[in-house]
């Protein structure tokens, strides 16, 4: 199997098993669904450290991963250089973010932003609050599913970290920071938390950082840096303006 | 072996079933999810083992709670009072935020090796039951 | 149009409903519901609309039996309610809340609905920003979209005056005669029910005490003795 099937294929499964965990618990309510995705997480995290699974996965020693051949165009070699990697993981991010703001402003959206408001006067208007939930469940699935290809090209070396909980936590941490009410916010978000993380990790203060970032940006900056931005964009047209009438 | 691994079972669970049912009734009466309960469980036992350091296993098991209590009011006070009007998903991430910064002061006091605390004469020595000794 | 056949609901051991047997004729009918506290009137709502599950008894709409029909099934095929507890979406606006139903059952004359619940004026704002009465006249606008044929209204007077509430039942009144629809309407204001409904029910207790016409039911001696008291 060349490199750019194995990467296909690993799309497809991750899809497939975003599509069934999905069905299974796309109908609970927030906290439970909150809950368990927090258990599949760590179902599949713990499950790669199973001794019969060590010759495909690696146990807790993690597995190389290299490959021959091109991927779009570049050497295995490529990926691991920042200089020629980022691009890449730039043009993916983005293009994500395209995806996500279509979808915010697409039918499929309206209906997910009400179901979040009301999910039980959306059925009463006839909705079926299933299917747009499952669907977004598995889009946003399968572009975790890209970043982490884009992951294992770029690092070379996977491990049980690579799938532990902090990365999560880490991800949520960077779209608050960012603003999850954009699409834009979550990418932001990631640059600023990447360079934070840089700075505190010399003084070897992750950990500390992403508390402090956590409680800080909702008690100050709830709607993050881009929310706070828009936010302040609309207050200044608006006196500018003056309310409009339609 | 199996009414060993019962014991052992039943006394983890039975730590457990305190931590959560703390859980249970912060988020019962309160709505509050709190992310940071496990960090409390932490801060308790350091606590508990500076406590007895200084003044033995009893003294330990009175003070401590009454500690956490009073930091349990403060958290309520300064934390969730001022918070109330947020979503619950916000005020359950700063549980969170402030579960891990707790977890690391700890660290930073207490280094990350493990610590013990001598058991009390009374809860020393072992229960004969079941054909079975276990450690009390 | 509604009928129910020996309907129960229990919760544990509770009895809330039991073996109702009431029909609502189609065409221009209000058809009130009153009775103490307990009576089990939310409860008949709840198992008739589909978000409760009967433990006993049959729910017929049409002549079809939909005892095990899906809520949204129900609106879609013309059963709409509206919520004692207003239920409505408080970061959308007025407009897009309604147009976001509009679009998906196919209604196209949402300003119609807009002029009888009175809304022209609230169209842009944040429904979470409105007075309380215009938010319950949503809650209702949102069970009229899609020309329903089925109105099930639980206490629609619940937070308005008595002056409001008389207002709402008659706009109710002059929407079902116009448009030849059915409407339960659920209410604690006896006035306005008698003052508007065409036929009226009184539960007590989970069970069906009397149903008639408004002069009817006050005459009734078992109604006043169980509900009406001196107020009739």
């Amino acid at each position: 199997m060349t490199a750019m099937q194995a990467l296909l294929v690993s799309f497809l499964i991750v899809a497939v098993y975003a599509a069934i965990l999905g069905a299974l618990i796309a109908r609970t309510n927030p906290l439970a669904f909150m809950m368990l995705t927090l258990a599949a997480g760590e179902m599949i995290s713990h499950s790669v450290m199973l001794e019969g699974l060590r010759d495909y996965t690696g146990g807790a020693d993690g597995l190389v991963v290299g490959f021959k051949g091109a991927v779009l165009g570049m050497q295995a070699a490529d990926f691991a250089n920042a200089a020629r990697f980022w691009p890449v993981a730039w043009t993916a991010a983005w293009i994500a973010g395209l995806i996500i703001w279509t979808v915010r402003r697409s039918r499929l959206g309206a209906i997910l932003r009400a179901v979040r408001e009301n999910e039980e006067r959306m059925r009463f208007s006839g909705f079926n609050t299933y299917a747009p939930r499952l669907i977004a469940f598995v889009l946003i699935n399968m572009i975790a599913a890209v970043s982490g290809l884009l992951h294992v090209l770029n690092a070379g070396f996977v491990s049980p970290d690579s799938l532990s909980l902090s990365v999560s936590t880490n991800a949520l941490v960077a779209a608050l920071m960012g603003g999850v009410a954009s699409s834009a916010g979550p990418i932001v978000g990631g640059l600023i938390f990447s360079f934070a993380q840089d700075e505190f990790g010399a003084h070897d203060a992750t950990q500390l950082f992403t508390g402090v970032a956590v409680v800080a940006f909702i008690i100050l900056i709830p709607r993050g840096v881009v929310g706070g931005i828009l936010d302040a964009a609309r207050q200044s047209t608006r006196s500018l303006v003056g309310r409009k009438r339609p | 072996m199996i009414a060993l691994l019962i014991a052992n079972s039943l006394a983890l669970a039975s730590l457990l079933i305190m931590l959560s049912s703390g859980l249970a009734l912060i988020y019962g009466l309160r709505d509050v999810i709190n992310f940071g309960h496990g960090a409390l469980y932490m801060l308790g036992a350091y606590l508990g083992y500076t406590v007895a350091l200084l003044g033995g296993f009893w003294l330990a098991l009175f003070v401590v709670p009454i500690l956490l209590a009073c930091l349990g009011v403060a958290f309520e006070r300064l934390v969730l009072r001022p918070l109330q009007s947020r979503s619950h998903i916000e005020v359950a991430l700063v549980t969170l935020g402030l579960g891990i910064i707790l977890g690391q002061i700890l660290i930073f006091f207490y280094g990350g090796a493990a610590r013990s605390v001598d058991a009390p004469r009374i809860l020393s020595g072992s229960i004969e039951a079941f054909g079975l000794s276990y450690p009390a | 149009m509604l009928k129910t056949e020996k309907l129960s609901v229990s919760y544990g051991p509770l009895q809330a409903l039991s073996e109702l047997d009431l029909e609502i004729d189609g065409d221009g009918v209000l058809h009130g519901v009153i009775g103490p506290n307990g009576a089990g009137k939310s409860t008949l709502l709840d198992a008739v609309c589909g978000r409760r599950r009967p433990t006993a008894g049959t729910v017929r709409y049409r002549g079809q039996d939909i005892t095990r029909r899906s809520v949204a099934w129900r609106r879609r095929h013309g059963m709409a309610r509206s919520f004692q507890r207003t239920s409505i979406f408080q970061d959308l606006t007025v407009y897009e809340q309604l147009r976001l139903v509009a679009q998906h059952l196919g209604d196209r004359r949402l300003d119609d609905v807009i002029q009888v619940m009175d809304l022209a004026d609230y169209l842009d704002e944040k429904a979470g920003r409105i007075a309380y009465g215009v938010q319950r006249r949503v809650d209702v606008a949102l069970a009229l979209i899609g020309r329903p044929h089925l109105l099930l209204m639980d206490e629609p007077g619940a937070g308005l005056s008595a002056v409001e509430t008389l207002r709402l039942f008659q706009h109710l009144r002059d929407l079902v005669r116009e448009r030849k629809i059915a409407a339960v309407a659920v209410e604690h204001d006896v006035d306005a029910v008698f003052a508007c409904c065409d036929k009226v029910t009184v539960l007590d207790l989970g069970r069906h005490l009397a149903t008639g016409t408004p002069a009817e039911i006050r005459a009734d001696r078992r109604v006043v003795a169980a509900y009406l008291g001196s107020a009739a």
